[in-house]
């Protein structure tokens, strides 16, 4: 038994010509709160959606609380069965940067319809949790309101608690914040800290310099499809090692 | 013309009847063309080329040649097969030969429209639901279709408009709907009214409709005022 959640081990995805990883190592403990900085386009994305196969991986491997998702054998890209993959997948939860709420359902209903459709929850049961988790993130007023009802900010909260409603063992947060207005991000912000300092484990691709130094344990940064370096945020941010890094901090803080 | 209350009466019976073979023609053909649409457009989009062939084949060759050939088709076409082949079987009367046609074609038209339905929806819903564990087939009954329900639900309106216009087809085979009805009056008599009140037949039927499609939009319009 492995304490990773997550390890990506020498994982490389190809986009046609554009090489959008190459040989990227990842492993999150449990526990872990793990923040990726980087340029547009270093792949850092790509990295996330490796994660639960929202991608499909060119070389490496994936695992899952040590259990294999894919792997490379003999030059050649192994994945697990359908129905497998998805049961893994079902404990990383994703909160995406356009939220990617249902917007026929309420709410309510977009926080309870994985639990009671797919696991097969006792439905008053799953409604009662989810009536929680809107009350974590500050939205229990809003249960019976449609997404095209709320504020991104208030959209994104929802994807949150959407998210927490699978009883993932890690949340992948890819730019939560960047479809929002600046003066709105302070709202979702403030729920990830509140999870993170709830411990959750959690991989998060940020803009936000500061919340990446606030929240991570570890900063991974990434240039061009490779991680380039990695460390707790004061060396990270206080003493990058690389030119590259170096380079970004410049031109983002 | 002659509206005289006397020559109304005259002709009621006979238009009153082919009005009723044109509702007819109408709601069978909506029973059963909306719901074959939605495994055509589902064949249509699959990633297994033998159905996606298949229908997008039938859709063509139903949306690409005039609708009353097919009724020809369908009606002397067949029954000439029927004798040449020995196959009785193929052999329809008028009135299911209508409704096998326009159903086969109207599920055609429907396919597409639903078909571009799905394939508006966001990528992002697709992925949100893999993550929470949703099939396939799951997130296309769970998810995708019902958020299409606002976006096709007008031309879905518009082809059922007319599909009403379409089932004046049904006459060039001798089916006894409304117009065949107010054609045959016209001749025996000479006179005019009867076009007008198979006109004014067909118009009340739309003006309900219109009707009908007002209250779905609103009903169906309330979630998704904005793109998610
Ligand atoms: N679906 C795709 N098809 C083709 N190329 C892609 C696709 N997705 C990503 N790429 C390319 O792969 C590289 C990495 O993209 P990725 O989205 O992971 O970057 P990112 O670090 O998340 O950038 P951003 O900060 O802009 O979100 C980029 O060069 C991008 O153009
Ligand atoms: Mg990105």
């Amino acid at each position: 038994m492995t304490d990773h959640i997550v390890e990506l081990d020498r994982v490389c995805k190809r986009y046609g010509e554009v090489e959008a990883l190459r040989d990227a190592t990842l492993r999150v403990r449990r526990g872990e709160h793990v923040a990726i900085i980087g340029s547009s386009g270093s792949g850092k994305s790509t990295l996330l959606r490796c994660i639960n196969h929202l991608e499909s991986i060119d070389g490496g491997s994936v695992r899952n609380n040590g259990v294999i998702l894919a792997e490379t054998v003999g030059g050649r890209v192994r994945y697990r069965r359908e129905a497998d993959i998805r049961r893994l997948i079902m404990q990383t939860a994703m909160v995406f940067q356009h939220f990617n709420l249902f917007g026929h359902l309420t709410c309510l209903e977009n926080v309870t319809i994985a639990p009671i459709r797919i696991k097969r929850e006792n439905p008053a049961e799953a409604r009662d949790r989810a009536m929680d988790l809107l009350r974590l993130v500050g939205l229990s007023g809003k249960a019976n309101a449609y997404p095209a009802e709320l504020s991104g900010g208030q959209k994104q909260r929802v994807a949150i608690a959407r998210a927490l409603a699978i009883r993932p063992s890690i949340l992948l947060f890819d730019e939560p914040t960047s479809a929002l207005d600046p003066e709105i991000t302070g709202e979702v912000l403030k729920v990830i800290r509140q999870l993170a300092a709830q411990g959750y484990s959690m991989v998060l691709v940020t803009h936000e310099m500061g919340f990446a130094r606030e929240v991570a344990d570890r900063v991974v940064f990434m240039d061009n499809g490779g991680i380039v370096e990695e460390g707790i945020p004061a060396n990270i941010f206080g003493h990058p090692e690389s030119e590259r890094l170096r380079l970004f901090l410049q031109a983002v803080l | 013309m002659n509206l005289s209350r006397e020559y109304v009466f005259v002709l009621w019976p006979a238009l009153a009847q082919g009005a009723g073979q044109t509702l007819l023609i109408f709601l069978l053909t909506l029973i059963l063309s909306l719901p074959l649409g939605l495994p055509v457009a589902l064949g249509s989009i699959s990633r297994l080329w033998p159905p996606r062939m298949f229908c997008r084949v039938y859709v063509w060759l139903f949306r690409g040649t005039p609708l009353m050939l097919q009724l020809f088709f369908f009606y002397y076409g067949l029954g000439i097969m029927a004798g040449q082949y020995d196959l009785p079987f193929l052999r329809l009367d008028r009135f299911p030969a209508v409704i096998v046609t326009f159903a086969l074609n109207y599920a055609a038209y429907f396919a597409e429209i639903y078909r571009a339905g799905i394939q508006s929806i966001d990528r992002g819903q697709y992925e949100a639901a893999k993550t929470l564990g949703f099939t396939r087939t799951q997130t296309m009954f769970a998810i995708i279709i019902p958020q299409t329900l606002r976006r096709i639900i007008p031309p879905v309106c518009n082809e059922t408009i007319t599909l009403v216009k379409d089932t004046a087809l049904a006459t060039v085979i001798g089916v006894a709907e409304l117009l065949k009805a107010a054609r045959d009056a016209s001749n025996r008599d000479t006179n005019t009214t009867p076009y007008f009140l198979a006109a004014a037949g067909y118009l009340a039927i739309t003006f309900v409709l219109t009707l009908v499609y007002q209250k779905l939009e609103k009903r169906f319009g309330r979630h998704e005022r904005e793109a998610i």
